[in-house]
């Protein structure tokens, strides 16, 4: 069995340009919400230097021109994209595991001899698809179909597609890479590692077992594996992508009933809204993937994900745990056996400053931290009038009546979002105008 | 006079219960119940790839002669490669275009459902793409609803 993972490139700016073809080979930027800092980039923007984070308000010093075209963040276009390209996907590989709002990992069957060629096509065929460009890397681990994808995008010549097929192959990679591109390899165990002489993945490679095992203990050890090509990493985990959270687990005995499956799911958000609040961020998107086992041909093969778009980001359990219920709900088809279910968190940026001050203690246990909140409220409600602060899950839209908004003004602070695109996708008002 | 009058059976005539949608969890699906929940989805009609499929809506009349005008929407399927003589929402000029696709003499021209309106032949230079093939069109025949 081979592992691929598919990365979307630049996926935000991507795609805004689905639907402005004119921006292709244009710098873009995508922001934040509240159009407060860049969080995705196309690679003209990246020439010209423009770093990841940077505030709106400075992109003239580094755009003095006005080049660049930016955009405000769409979520609920790209959760509806990122479920386009990972459907796209779904039907050419044997397995899919989400892993990100742009990034997935599969598997493919080895013994065939065309896992090359189906790998190989997928670029293609999701930029055609769907518009959106994507990178493909191909290897016998998650871990190498990781750095096979980094290549894929980072060199031209590559096409988009790069598999380590080989022990030349990987031979190489290995040498070309540094230890902190290595998925698993984390910025404070690079430290150690350089201090002991290694500098590549193939020194790290090189080393003996005893000495990973010393320097970085058994999570260490699994990178290990994997660069040598053994499969090590299991698919149940929390994992930190780039700027986003994921909860998954395989069942031990298969799931069929939706309201055993409801518990489950709810848990891996609020897994995963737990891991938001520690780090103070709020996320944009709540998605929930369900599978069955792709190993059982026997039985009824489906799997499926649903993006939530947030209407407004958040940190609140209640607000996650509920989409990922809605979501889970709108793709649950009765009779299948499922093996594999998900949450992942996206669109994820810092919290407003003031919502910070509400959950920036993350030491205090759950029900301390809610009491805080609540005496917190009302105090603010004391002072300030009746019902002045509402908890935000208990604001469904912002576009309420005039009453409504006021009260919610403190979490908001006037959200800007000037450079918005049409929900192209979503909304019949917004879908493309075709001049006849 | 008897004490029990026998009334016969009047079998003639059929009452259909509607089955409660979903109130039944235990055992086989009955037959019925998925006769009632199928219906004739037009999702299913109209759309072959749900991931690859966009709406546009048409503006202006140089599709009129082919029975597509203004406020029209059309099914764009992306997944479709453009042959010659398909109806395309091509990227030109800066906005998505409705045209069809003709090759003359080895030239590549797109061309309207309109006299009024002249071929336009692309040129390499010319900054043009197929955006996707349109697959329906669906029109509004009665304004009250």
């Amino acid at each position: 069995m081979l592992y691929g993972l598919m990365d979307c490139n630049n996926f935000f700016v991507s795609c805004e340009r689905v639907f402005r073809p004119d921006l292709e080979g244009k710098p873009v930027v995508v922001l934040s919400n509240n159009d407060g800092c860049i969080v995705s980039r196309s690679n003209e923007a990246k020439e010209m230097a423009i770093p990841m984070g940077l505030p709106f308000f400075q992109l003239r010093d580094h755009d003095p021109l006005g080049q660049v075209t930016a955009f405000s963040s769409n979520y609920v276009l790209y959760a509806d994209l990122s479920k386009r390209v990972m459907s796209v996907l779904a039907d050419m590989v044997c397995e899919t595991m989400p892993y990100s709002i742009d990034e997935c990992f599969f598997t493919l069957d080895a013994s065939h001899g065309k896992a090359y060629e189906i790998a190989s096509s997928i670029p293609a065929r999701v930029r055609k698809w769907t518009g959106i460009p994507v990178s493909v890397g191909l290897a016998p681990t998650k871990t190498l179909a990781k750095m096979a994808c980094r290549f894929a995008k980072k060199y031209k010549g590559y096409n988009n597609f790069c598999a380590i097929d080989s022990a030349e192959k990987l031979a190489k990679a290995l040498r070309l890479v540094k230890l902190e591109d290595v998925w698993g390899i984390g910025r404070r165990t690079i430290k150690t590692l350089n201090k002991a002489g290694l500098f590549t993945a193939a020194d790290f490679c090189n080393s003996s077992e005893g000495q990973v095992r010393k320097l970085l203990g058994i999570n260490g050890l699994r990178t290990w594996k994997e660069l040598r090509g053994e499969d090590s990493v299991k698919s149940d985990s929390v994992t930190d992508a780039k700027q986003s959270i994921c909860t998954s687990r395989s069942f031990a005995e298969m799931v069929t009933d939706v309201e055993d499956l409801r518990p489950m799911v709810a848990n891996f958000a609020s897994q995963c809204a737990s891991k938001l609040r520690a780090q103070g961020s709020v996320a944009n998107i709540v998605s929930v993937f369900v599978s069955s086992n792709a190993y059982r041909e026997d039985l009824q093969q489906y799997s499926n994900i649903c993006n939530v778009a947030l209407s407004e980001a958040s940190a609140s359990q209640i607000d996650i745990v509920r989409a990922a219920d809605r979501g889970l709900l709108s793709i649950f088809r009765k009779g299948v056996a499922y093996k594999k279910a998900g949450v992942i968190l996206s669109g994820i940026a810092p919290e407003a400053p003031r919502q910070l001050s509400l959950f920036a203690q993350t030491d205090f246990s759950q029900a301390e931290k809610k009491e805080r909140l609540s005496k917190l409220i009302d105090k603010i409600n004391g002072a300030k009038g009746m019902n002045k602060v509402h908890l935000a899950s208990q604001m469904p839209h912002i576009e309420n009546n005039d009453g409504k908004e006021e009260t919610t003004a403190i979490f908001l602070n006037n959200l800007r979002r000037d450079h918005i695109s049409p929900r192209y996708t979503t909304d019949w008002n917004d879908i493309i105008r075709v001049k006849s | 006079m008897k004490d029990v009058e026998i009334f016969k059976a009047e079998l003639g005539t059929e009452a259909n219960l509607k089955f409660a949608d979903g109130g039944i969890h235990a055992g086989f699906p009955s037959p019925a119940q998925d006769y009632i929940e199928d219906g004739i989805d037009l999702n299913k009609e109209l759309i072959r790839h749900k991931a690859s499929t966009f709406y546009g809506r048409v503006v202006g009349d140089s599709m009129v002669e082919v029975g597509i005008d203004e406020g029209d929407i059309i099914v764009i399927d992306k997944s479709i490669t453009a042959v010659e003589g398909d109806l395309v929402v091509c990227y030109v000029d800066g906005e998505f275009a409705l045209k069809f696709l003709r090759i003359e003499n080895g030239r590549l021209l797109l061309c309207a459902g309109n006299r009024a309106y002249e071929p336009i032949e692309i040129t390499n230079g010319d900054d043009f793409r197929v955006w996707g093939v349109v697959t329906y069109t669906i029109k509004k025949r009665n304004n009250r609803v």
